[in-house]
């Protein structure tokens, strides 16, 4: 059965630019538009996607992952419809308002709140520059479930994440160990998986589902362009022996000559004990 | 994610006497790092997902309702490896007599490339672009010398000029040649390094040792040798 969201409840997703300062990056990104993906989390249910009233994504699958639309800055509409509706008139979700900002990178996720009913969150996603090395991991609980810890190499690295909450951590690139578990349980209900965490890049780590359909998985989406230069290249930490005393027979004479010097030193002194 | 073949480095003849001088190899060309912090950082729920407002202003969304989208490309967000292009394995630059092995090297906690310890070695910047990708700049550095190799092969960098040219092989085999299009000689002090680390733009490489004056209380060259070569293929 599909679940429709009573007009009452039709959210209205204000995309407030929570806080944070527009990134540096964002300047240099082309035209300074807004970037928009788009997460179907929600099991069983094909659908189609309209903004502005056209139909943008046809017969968009869970699990699948749309975008990103390069977006003027400014206000969208976002209708999602069955797979099967003539046009947006009776959408299952939405309408929902978006207002997208120049420059910003955003994912609207539909999916599934902790009890179960479908429903759609915009999050705006971090694109602010990265130390040289490093990634970002940003994990989303999307899923029908209560709250639950993310586990990355065995340990707990996030601790009660609840629908519909995000957290992000910058590491070292690498690939990790990621599992999820319900708060305080060390039994994995999603996982263990490898997840990379890419250089220079947010990794979106997604738990969507149903823990009582038992169909809870990992959905993940890359953001890249965050790298930075090191911060130098310490290629010279050695004295090249000038042109004329590379060769060993020169650097012999000198060694032979320390030695000299040492032996000079060693009979001085034997002599001053004498 | 497959792993990256490390190549131990080739063995080099020593010679005593020469290790006799080398003692003194200790930290980086220049102690430029401004330091960064490998450590994890776990900021509470940060930003956090938007807030649900009610609606308002109806009609608001038609604002734009002319706005093309075109075809959006769509992929399934499953765990998936990563395509990962075939990274160098040797550099040959016959004009300045280098002929190199080059392996994968990142960056060293203090925010700086990792360099390999022997001269005769190159590390190519792992995060950066491999020789076969289409864009951006493949970066490939070695020490000017070292205790194993007293005068490292790209030493000879400051002699480069114009024109020369530079192969990359990379583990599939693989050619890929380039120009020498511009030598620089850069103070390393407050050398902002993001030109030589493009990750978009034209295809190039860019290869990177030390020179200049050798300041023995920083026991480093005062100088980047910097030549970036143009993509031939």
């Amino acid at each position: 059965m599909r679940k429709s969201l009573p007009l009452a409840t039709t959210a209205v997703v204000g995309l407030a630019i929570a806080g944070s300062a527009a990134p540096a990056f964002a300047a240099e990104e082309a035209g300074a538009s807004a970037h928009l993906s788009v997460l179907h989390a929600v099991p069983d249910l094909p659908v189609d996607v309209y903004v502005n009233g056209e139909l943008t994504l046809d017969d968009f699958a869970p699990g699948d992952l749309a975008g990103p639309l390069e977006l003027p800055g400014g206000d969208y509409e976002v209708a999602i419809t069955a797979a099967d509706a003539a046009d947006d008139s009776e959408p299952v979700l939405g309408p929902v308002d978006l207002t997208l900002e120049e420059g910003m990178n955003y994912t609207a996720a539909a999916h599934l709140d902790a009890e179960g009913s479908p429903t759609v969150t915009a999050f705006e996603n971090d694109t602010s520059e990265l130390a040289a090395g490093e990634g970002r991991l940003t994990v989303r609980h999307v899923a029908a479930a209560p709250e639950v810890d993310i586990w990355a190499n065995g340990d707990v690295a996030v601790e009660a994440l609840a629908n519909p909450d995000e957290a992000s951590l910058e590491l070292p690139a690498s690939t990790l160990e990621a599992a999820v578990s319900l708060t305080g349980e060390s039994e994995p209900v999603i996982g263990p998986a490898d997840v990379e965490v890419a250089e220079g890049t947010t990794t979106i780590v997604y738990a969507w589902g149903s823990a009582e359909d038992g169909n809870l998985a990992l959905a993940t989406q890359s953001v890249g362009g965050m790298h930075s230069s090191p911060d130098g290249v310490p290629s010279g930490n050695f004295e090249v022996p000038a042109a004329s005393s590379a060769t060993p027979w020169a650097v012999g004479i000198g060694a032979l000559a320390l030695i000299g010097v040492g032996a000079l030193a060693f009979g001085a002194r034997a002599k001053a004990r004498a | 994610m497959s792993p990256r073949r490390r190549r131990s480095s080739m063995g080099h003849p020593r010679s005593l006497v020469l290790a006799f001088i080398a003692v003194l190899a200790v930290s980086g060309c220049a102690p430029a790092g401004s330091g960064s912090d490998a450590a994890a950082s776990f900021p509470e729920n940060s930003a956090g997902p938007s807030a649900f407002r009610a609606p308002e202003a109806p009609g608001q969304g038609d604002a734009n309702s002319t706005v093309d989208l075109g075809e959006v490309p769509v992929q399934s967000a499953d765990l998936a490896d990563r395509d990962i292009a075939p990274e160098p394995v040797q550099l040959r630059y016959p004009d300045i007599d280098a002929d190199m092995e080059v392996e994968p090297k990142g960056v060293a906690s203090d925010g700086q490339m990792e360099i390999p310890d022997d001269a005769a070695q190159a590390g190519w910047y792992e995060y950066g672009n491999a020789p076969a990708d289409d864009t951006g700049t493949t970066v490939i550095a070695a020490h000017a010398g070292s205790e194993e190799t007293p005068v490292g092969p790209l030493y000879a960098l400051q002699d480069a000029e114009a024109g020369e040219q530079i192969t990359v092989v990379d583990d599939a085999g693989d050619e890929h040649r380039y120009a020498v299009t511009e030598v620089q000689r850069m103070g390393k002090e407050g050398l902002d390094f993001t030109p030589y680390f493009e990750r978009s733009g034209q295809h190039r490489l860019v290869l990177i040792t030390c020179g200049g004056q050798w300041i023995p209380e920083q026991n480093s060259y005062a100088d980047n040798i910097i030549v970036v070569a143009e993509s031939l293929d």
